[in-house]
């Protein structure tokens, strides 16, 4: 990443891209986007790790969650754009600003909890979390495997966040 | 700025992972700015969202020819992205945070909702009933009511105490308060007014006489 930042290596880039061109792609697919909506999206995610680079900040997010910001961001931008009739808003999201300089350390010590946390829920809980970064066509999917409403999806999915947040406060300062 | 009301982490969880609707998704973002707990718990699942992009398998590898047209690009001049709008004079002073500003760059007044309510509505896109911001005089008291879906206010100056079943709690800035469908409570504005913006699924159900009067009035 740092030769893609600093010395503007474009092979660099391209071992970048050829990581994660492929894994945007899935996961704008699983999102609903065509194969085609979905490589457009990957090329525009892409070109903007390369334009944003000096913005990445190692001591704040790992690449891949930078990457999975920037996707998901463009995601979001073209459902709404497609959803609203006047074309004059365009790019409603606005990225949240990052945390000042002095928080970053806080940032540091408490990454990873979320992560801590999960290893201590149990698999079904665990599994309703991730499948929350999924979309809801998935939360269906689950239930009719499971051969339960999305209702009851969607309480285990709630009930887990709480069970999650409970071990979040019980664990680590809170600042 | 430390909030002490916080959005659930399901709430957290589906705004990180981008599919919270718009109105919702706003609110989230709002209290983003004002939280730094909050930011921090971002972090970690945004950290979560990176990992599974990690492990998302591919089963169609993307065409051969994406990498050379994106190759292409990389020399193009970078656009330049248009200024943040400007909030109109008359909300320049007020603590709006900023990814509501392009919504209310084009807003020209406060317009009345109930007698001590003002409200401006935010164009907000899947807002199922209402997304606005509201301004309150001070001591307005908005009797015992229900809500028809999930009602998520976050307060940016001022402030309001809550009543309800689970205890009083006080809401100050940077607050948010989530209202299920099975919560009814009571609200209070505190002695200096209370700005907020708020964005509700459903309708509300009055509990009393008074509420009902003020939902019929103000079509709430």
């Amino acid at each position: 990443m740092r030769e893609v930042s600093e010395a503007r290596s474009k092979s660099a880039f391209t071992r970048l891209f050829q990581w994660y061109a492929p894994r945007i792609c899935v996961w704008l697919r699983q999102r609903g986007a065509s194969v085609i909506q979905a490589e457009e999206l990957a090329q525009d995610v892409m070109l903007d790790v390369w334009r944003q680079a000096s913005r990445y900040d190692p001591g704040r997010a790992s690449v891949a969650a930078w990457v999975f910001t920037i996707a998901r961001n463009k995601h979001v931008d073209r459902i709404r754009r497609e959803r609203r009739p006047k074309p004059e808003h365009d790019g409603l999201l606005v990225p949240a600003p990052s945390p000042d300089l002095g928080e970053a350390t806080g940032v540091a010590q408490r990454r990873g909890r979320v992560h801590a946390a999960l290893q201590q829920l149990p698999d079904a809980q665990a599994a309703v979390i991730r499948s929350t970064f999924l979309d809801e066509e998935t939360q269906q999917r689950a239930a009719d495997l499971h051969g339960v409403p999305l209702g009851t999806i969607k309480s285990r999915t709630r009930l887990a966040f709480g069970r999650l947040r409970e071990l979040l406060s019980a664990d680590g300062p809170d600042d | 700025m430390h909030p002490s009301h916080h959005p659930p982490l399901d709430l957290l969880a589906a705004h990180t992972a981008g599919w919270l609707a718009e109105d919702q998704s706003l609110l989230v973002a709002s209290h983003l700015e004002l939280c730094p707990a909050c930011r921090s718990e971002e972090a970690a699942l945004e950290k979560l969202g990176g990992e599974l992009l990690e492990g998302a398998v591919d089963d169609a590898p993307p065409s051969a020819s994406l990498l050379d047209a994106v190759l292409r690009r990389l020399d193009e001049p970078v656009p330049p992205s248009a200024p943040p709008p400007a909030l109109p004079a008359f909300l320049a002073d007020l603590p709006i945070p900023t990814v509501l500003h392009r919504y209310l760059a084009d807003v020209r007044r406060w317009s009345l909702l109930l007698p001590g309510i003002q409200e401006i509505a935010l164009p907000v896109e899947g807002a199922r009933l209402r997304c606005s911001l509201l301004r309150f005089k001070p001591g307005v008291l908005l009797p015992r009511h229900g809500h028809g879906g999930r009602e998520l206010s976050l307060v940016l100056q001022g402030g309001f105490d809550d009543q309800s079943d689970a205890g009083d709690r006080v809401f100050l800035p940077g607050d948010l308060s989530c209202q299920d469908p099975e919560d009814d409570h009571e609200v209070r504005i505190h002695e200096e007014g209370c700005l907020v913006v708020f964005a509700r699924e459903g309708r509300l159900l009055p509990r009393s006489l008074l509420a009902s009067v003020g939902i019929f009035l103000g079509q709430l």
